[in-house]
């Protein structure tokens, strides 16, 4: 098992050096002078060229990216532009914000929508599947900016019972994370439903039944292990690009951070503020699908068995 | 048990569903009787407290940080000048001295200034005229600001409390500009800073900030060792109405109606045109609420490439016949709604110095007749050809490209649409292969000729204009009108005349901006010119 995690571990380096020197080749390759951009039309030919040698502009492209590459080990993005502050410590400021979306919305996709999806599995054909089933059609039919606004509208405008944007206490999250919850539970609602309904059909549940064991255990014990493995792929994932940025719910909500970060970075043509935030996001991705695979290795005893049949084999020889 | 829990399900979802379109039923314009002193559990309203929504976000509050509208909204709060222009167009004499005790003017290049020599800031460092030399020639170095670039040629501490600032040349209004955009800081707090007073400035003026979180809030608080203690030199701008502004980014027009609604925002700066009709209608405030109609300092215009590598070069006539196939009353409800003013000239009705017979002359009124008249006059053979129209999408000027391909196609002239992101439209723009017509956005900064020599001055763009025109009669006229010796309603008629007579340009529109506040709050509003709201200056019940 060890093994497996270093070798996880191992390919996260290879992966992330191809990021990084993909997104620095993009975006080198983008037309626009950058000192022209921060500078402006009226800028002198001799500003321009003080910009572009206090900010290393002027060097060949190979150059550039080693010393990038070489910054970025340090943990360093770089300063941005715009905000004239350090990449990495904007990131990382804007990090819990996103963080507590992404999370809450991962846990309502799992916490509601997986039970819901397990019951409708176990109750195939009943109204309560049908509800379900048409639940998780409309949550994941409505666009989230959408919902958003309703929320909005409904518990700051009508109820005024929460507030309809900015950052806070935790009241100031609810609806955010309601808003981009809904679609996840309808996914996974969804997701779960037909694992589970392939697995409650597969051979070995069908045994376990035959052999007198309670319902109960045989959903608990028998098929949910199994029926969890994809859902287990798909919350991860969709975690890991939430972490990415919630682009959509931050500014509707005009929650700073790493998705509003990245948006405005794109849109002022902040070189480091943009590599920085996508090989930042890049890492975390990573980082999360590391975890979802060691969750995965848990959770599947096939994967266990696999690195533990290799020990056993070497002994052997 | 099996059908209870099946009915306790279908409840949940019904309720579920209920509560969706019981949301979806409402809708923002329904409200305007609704209550509007409830408050969300978000609210930091208080009778000492003014919050603020704001539409975009500072990017950084830094002293010579980029400029943008809301970064100019809200710095004259924390810093403060040499002095500052409060209106359009004030000449020096005009100007509210801050740290300026005399401004002396030695040469037409020269200016002495003699600070007060008890400026401190909120820290209490004390500012000296070395402190304001470094400042400049900071601000200078870190070259965001056009005119600063062009004009500013040194500034130097003649003593401890006198400095002199030397211009390069002296277009009308270069010295006002200079005094009234270089904030007045300590280098010591400066350095002490770590990310160049980025999010946490240390303050000059009346008010200081207590806090700024990025894309979010930034809350200032009363300066209570504000260093200017005589209260008749108190400048205009720096009064200290109210304890505490707290501004908030809404970067999202339905969500600034709403946050206005809730109490969570006491003011809005500025409604989007999409959303003001919940709270202005007929050309008046919806009861509850308190709105002022300004003009934007933006204006918006159609300029066409006069390189050889346009066909527009080739003929006057083929450029009339352009601007008079352009509808600029589709472009303004392209771009607003219909929530602005068309133009009548290359000007901004809010500059000090506009001429308002303008209003009564044909400015390339729409005729799709004439247009076609003069397009046949012109003897340009366009059949075969696409003229490239450069737009961004921001300001929806995207869509304003949109009514001009559709205008031009009207009169036989094809088109295509070249929209591009801001930051490559800033590079495009520079490349006369780029493009046939581009659409542009000028900043009035008080006179009408900032924004001609932003366009018009040759010696910023290499010997020709922005739009590639090489015309040394015109860069006669543009020194004539710039100079502040020569500066009169005539040679600015003279200019703006031979604009017109060349088809040069084509101002289109200006747009309408929206402060929309709760009523009971504010009294009376003030204004730092013409546009942004001073809320430490404005009157409170």
């Amino acid at each position: 098992m060890g093994r497996y995690i270093l070798k996880r571990i191992l390919w996260m380096i290879p992966i992330l050096l191809t990021v990084a020197i993909l997104v620095f080749t993009l975006m080198y390759f983008v037309p626009g002078d950058t000192a022209q951009i921060v500078l402006g039309s009226s800028a002198t030919p001799e500003q321009l060229e003080q910009y572009r040698e206090i900010h290393g502009l002027n060097a060949p492209y190979i150059v550039r990216l080693g010393s990038y590459l070489g910054s970025i080990l340090h943990g360093d993005f770089g300063m941005s532009y715009i905000y004239s502050t350090s990449v990495t410590a904007d990131l990382l400021a804007r990090l819990p914000r996103t963080f507590i979306i992404a999370l809450g919305t991962v846990i309502i996709g799992v916490i509601v929508g997986v039970p819901f999806g397990i019951w409708a599995a176990i109750k195939q054909d009943t109204i309560a599947d049908r509800l379900i089933l048409v639940t998780s059609l409309i949550g994941a039919s409505m666009p989230s900016f959408w919902l958003g606004l309703m929320l909005v509208i409904l518990f700051a405008l009508k109820l005024h019972v929460l507030p309809a944007f900015g950052i806070g206490g935790p009241q100031y999250y609810i609806l955010p994370i309601l808003a981009n919850g809904v679609a996840g539970f309808a996914s996974n609602a969804r997701l779960a439903r037909s694992s589970m309904l392939e697995v409650v059909r597969s051979d070995y549940v069908t045994t376990a039944r035959a052999k007198g064991v309670s319902e109960r255990k045989v959903i608990l014990e028998h098929a949910l292990p199994n029926a969890l493995i994809p859902i287990i792929t798909s919350a991860g994932s969709c975690f890991g690009m939430m972490i990415g940025g919630t682009m959509v719910i931050e500014s509707v909500f005009s929650i700073p951070g790493i998705g509003m970060y990245m948006t405005s970075a794109i849109s002022n043509r902040d070189y480091n503020a943009v590599q920085g935030s996508v090989i930042f996001i890049a890492i975390l991705f990573s980082l999360c699908m590391l975890i979802v695979d060691l969750l995965y290795a848990f959770v599947d005893p096939r994967i266990k068995s696999q690195y533990e049949g290799k020990k056993r084999r070497k002994k052997h020889e | 048990m099996k059908k209870r829990m099946t009915k306790i399900l279908a409840i949940g979802l019904i309720a579920a569903m209920g509560t969706m379109l019981l949301a979806g039923c409402g809708n923002s314009t329904g409200d305007k009787g609704s209550d509007t002193q409830a408050k969300s559990s978000g609210s930091t309203s208080a009778s000492d407290v003014i919050t603020i929504g704001v539409d975009s976000d500072w990017n950084d509050i830094s002293p010579f940080g980029t400029m943008s509208t809301t970064r100019t909204a809200v710095k004259y709060i924390f810093y403060e000048y040499l002095a500052v222009r409060k209106d359009f167009g004030a000449e020096l004499e005009d100007m509210e001295l801050q740290c300026a005790k005399e401004i002396k003017k030695v040469d037409d290049l020269t200016y002495d200034i003699t600070m007060y020599d008890y400026i401190k800031d909120s820290e209490g460092n004390e500012i000296t005229a070395d402190d304001y030399a470094w400042a400049a020639m900071a601000m200078k170095d870190a070259g965001n600001y056009e005119k600063l670039n062009s004009y500013l040629e040194s500034v130097t501490a003649v003593d401890d409390y006198t400095v002199e600032i030397k211009l390069s040349d002296n277009p009308l209004g270069t010295i006002e500009y200079v005094l009234n955009i270089v904030p007045v800081i300590s280098k010591t707090a400066y350095e002490a800073s770590g990310d160049k007073m980025a999010s946490k400035p240390v303050a000059t003026a009346a008010y200081k900030v207590e806090e700024m979180v990025p894309g979010s809030t930034l809350t200032l608080v009363k300066n209570e060792d504000y260093w200017q203690t005589d209260e008749s030199l108190v400048s205009a701008v720096s009064k200290q109405n109210i304890d505490k502004i707290v501004y908030k980014v809404v970067t999202e027009s339905t969500q600034m109606s709403t946050a206005l609604q809730t109490g969570d925002i006491d003011m809005a700066q500025y409604m989007d045109t999409t959303a003001i009709n919940t709270f202005y209608a007929d050309g008046e405030a919806v009861s509850g609420y308190q709105v002022e109609e300004l003009n934007s300092n933006l204006m918006f215009s159609v300029l066409p490439n006069m390189s050889s590598d346009s066909i527009l070069s080739e003929s006057r006539e083929l450029r009339e016949a352009i601007f008079y196939a352009i509808d600029a009353e589709s472009c303004v409800q392209a771009a607003c709604g219909g929530y602005g003013s068309t133009l009548s000239a290359m000007a901004n009705p809010l500059s000090a110095d506009y001429d308002e017979t303008w209003n009564d002359g044909d400015y390339y009124s729409y005729d799709v007749d004439k247009a076609k008249e003069k397009l046949e006059k012109s003897g340009v053979d366009v059949s075969g050809k696409k003229l490239k129209i450069l737009t961004m999408p921001a300001m929806n000027l995207d869509k304003v490209a949109e009514v001009i391909q559709a205008e031009l196609a009207e009169i036989g002239i094809d088109s295509e649409i070249v929209s591009v992101e801001d930051a490559l439209y800033q590079t495009y723009k520079l490349d006369s292969t780029q493009f046939d017509l581009i659409l542009d956005i000028k900043g009035t900064d008080d006179f009408v000729t900032f924004p001609w020599s932003l366009l018009f001055d040759n010696r910023s763009f290499d010997g020709e204009t922005a739009n590639f025109i090489v015309d040394d009669t015109l860069q006669t006229k543009l020194e004539t009108a710039l100079s502040p010796d020569t500066h009169s309603q005539e040679t600015v008629d003279d200019f703006e005349n031979y604009l017109e007579e060349n088809a040069y340009c084509y101002g289109l529109y200006t747009k309408s901006l929206y402060i929309v506040a709760k009523e009971g709050k504010i009294s009376k509003f003030d204004f730092l010119q013409g546009s942004y709201v001073l809320p430490n200056c404005s009157e409170y019940n």
